[in-house]
């Protein structure tokens, strides 16, 4: 069973991403943002990431860059639904720092699971 | 005839006289000081250009006839940049013919002075152009404070925009997974759907609700609705509206045992503690314990809520309530921001105090104060 490392800073998103995935049969972890995760991921490295990128703390595209320094094989979906700068430039950034997909919020279960699928390269 | 015109204060302006006679430049000199004007001198056209640049003064007082560069290019030149162009130019020359004036006005000049120059027409002018210049550098500065509050503006509205977006993807997320059960009775995992795409909608009404009422506080067009109510009374009905959203963290209510009676709009305070309970549920774990303490003494009555979540980095302890700064520091925001700024004007439109204590790792007390009947 592949395991998915998902961090946003919002629990709702957290809880129905969580859901989601274990439908498909994936075995998922969460984290609030990226200190959290690169903790959680040092201890429990997963098939797969999906981060939010405006997160309090350390924010997406930090983690992504360290994430990649020590785990570059690991593939990383980012998601994003704005801010001070528009998302499609967070996500563009994300992308050119080594994110294979990205999501745009808002989404629904089809498009992360398809997503996450593609990802690992089951489709 | 006298002219009465009011003296300019002191500080009031500053004067740059542009002659290539020093004897021209000494009498006019003399004439500003009198009328207590600070004044510079340039003794030609480049030195003017030069001086304007690196410290503009609020009027000039430019010669025509000057060689290497006349005062009439000087003019033009000084019209034709943006950083200058406001800038009042008050031409002085011998020929007062009609050739020389309307060059002077094609040339961009404000005004024009003849030699030998009379001491009150002198005042008076200069007077208007440091008036004119003062509306102009009044008016810009309200432009530059104009487009401040929409650069923050257009901010905050992105900063909202990305909140929504969030909660909205939770509630589509839970709704198409329960699209997958029909047929099927619905089980209690997909209940936990349902809940979660209340709260998340719960969310989203809160932040909309926020967002009317702190633009209605701050233009001052929600009065409160002040009742005698008893503090420990609205703390406990908030906190027992909340509870279905705390699952499994554990709310706790100390008060003293007399009532603590205050005068307040309750709906509003009602929300100010909902709010700050909103945000200690958020970020307290799933088996920790929230707080809620009402005390009182002989000035004051005192809510406190004490969360079991990150703590806030002391930095950010005093800037959390404001709406801007918020934004700004994105990554100080804690939950939902705007609910934070709405607590901090309701709380002061009460003539009341709000604050945060909070030590990083072991949590936040977010209180605010009501005065006592």
């Amino acid at each position: 069973m592949a395991t998915i490392l998902v961090i946003d800073d919002d629990p709702d998103l957290l809880a129905s991403a969580r859901r989601a995935l274990e439908r498909a049969g994936y075995d998922v972890r969460t984290a609030a943002n990226g200190s959290e995760a690169l903790r959680h991921f040092a201890g429990d490295p997963t098939d797969l990431v999906v981060t939010d990128i405006l997160m309090p703390d350390m924010d997406g595209i930090e983690f992504i860059m360290r994430l990649r320094a020590t785990f570059p094989e690991t593939p990383i979906i980012a998601m994003s639904g704005g801010g001070m700068l528009p998302k499609d430039t967070l996500l563009a950034a994300s992308q050119v720092l080594g994110a294979v997909h990205t999501l745009s919020k808002p989404f629904a279960a089809e498009q992360l699971t398809a997503c996450v699928a593609h990802a690992l390269g089951k489709t | 005839m006298t002219y009465h015109a009011t003296p300019l204060p002191p500080e009031c302006g500053r004067v740059l006289v542009v002659d290539d006679e020093p004897l021209n430049r000494e009498l006019l000199r003399n004439a500003l000081e009198n009328l207590r004007l600070e004044v510079e001198e340039a003794a030609g056209g480049l030195e003017a250009l030069k001086h304007i640049a690196a410290s503009p003064p609020d009027v000039v007082l430019l010669d025509v006839a000057m060689p290497a560069m006349d005062g009439l290019e000087v003019c033009r030149r000084l019209k034709g940049n943006p950083d200058t162009a406001a800038l009042p130019v008050i031409m002085v020359t011998a020929h007062v013919d009609r050739g020389d004036r309307l060059a002077g006005i094609e040339a961009g000049a404000n005004d024009y002075l003849g030699k030998p120059v009379d001491i009150q027409d002198l005042m008076l002018r200069v007077r208007n152009a440091i008036h004119v210049k003062r509306l102009h550098d009044g008016l810009q500065l309200a432009l530059q404070q104009v487009r401040e509050l929409e650069r923050h503006r257009d901010s905050l509205t992105h900063m909202v925009v990305h909140d929504l977006r969030s909660p909205l993807t939770a509630i589509l997320t839970s709704l198409q997974l329960l699209t997958l059960t029909e047929g099927q009775p619905l089980g209690g995992e997909d209940l936990e759907d349902v809940r979660t795409a209340e709260r998340a909608a719960q969310t989203m009404a809160s932040m909309i609700a926020s967002l009317l009422d702190i633009s209605r506080l701050e233009t001052g067009a929600m009065p409160l609705r002040r009742t005698r109510c008893d503090l420990a009374t609205v703390v406990r009905t908030s906190v027992d509206t909340l509870r279905l959203l705390a699952t499994g963290r554990t709310l706790s209510v100390s008060s003293p045992e007399e009532a603590v009676a205050v005068s307040a709009d309750r709906d509003i305070l009602q929300r100010v503690i909902e709010n700050l309970a909103g945000n200690a549920i958020r970020v307290t774990p799933a088996d920790g314990t929230i707080v809620f303490a009402i005390s009182r003494n002989a000035a004051a009555a005192r809510v406190a809520v004490t969360d079991a979540g990150p703590g806030i980095p002391p930095e950010y302890c005093d800037k959390i309530f404001d709406k801007f700064v918020q934004v700004e520091d994105r990554r100080a925001r804690l939950g939902t921001g705007l609910g934070l700024t709405f607590c901090k004007l309701a709380v002061e439109a009460h003539g009341g105090r709000i604050g945060v204590e909070s030590e990083v790792g072991r949590g936040s007390t977010f209180w605010f104060t009501l005065p006592m009947e």
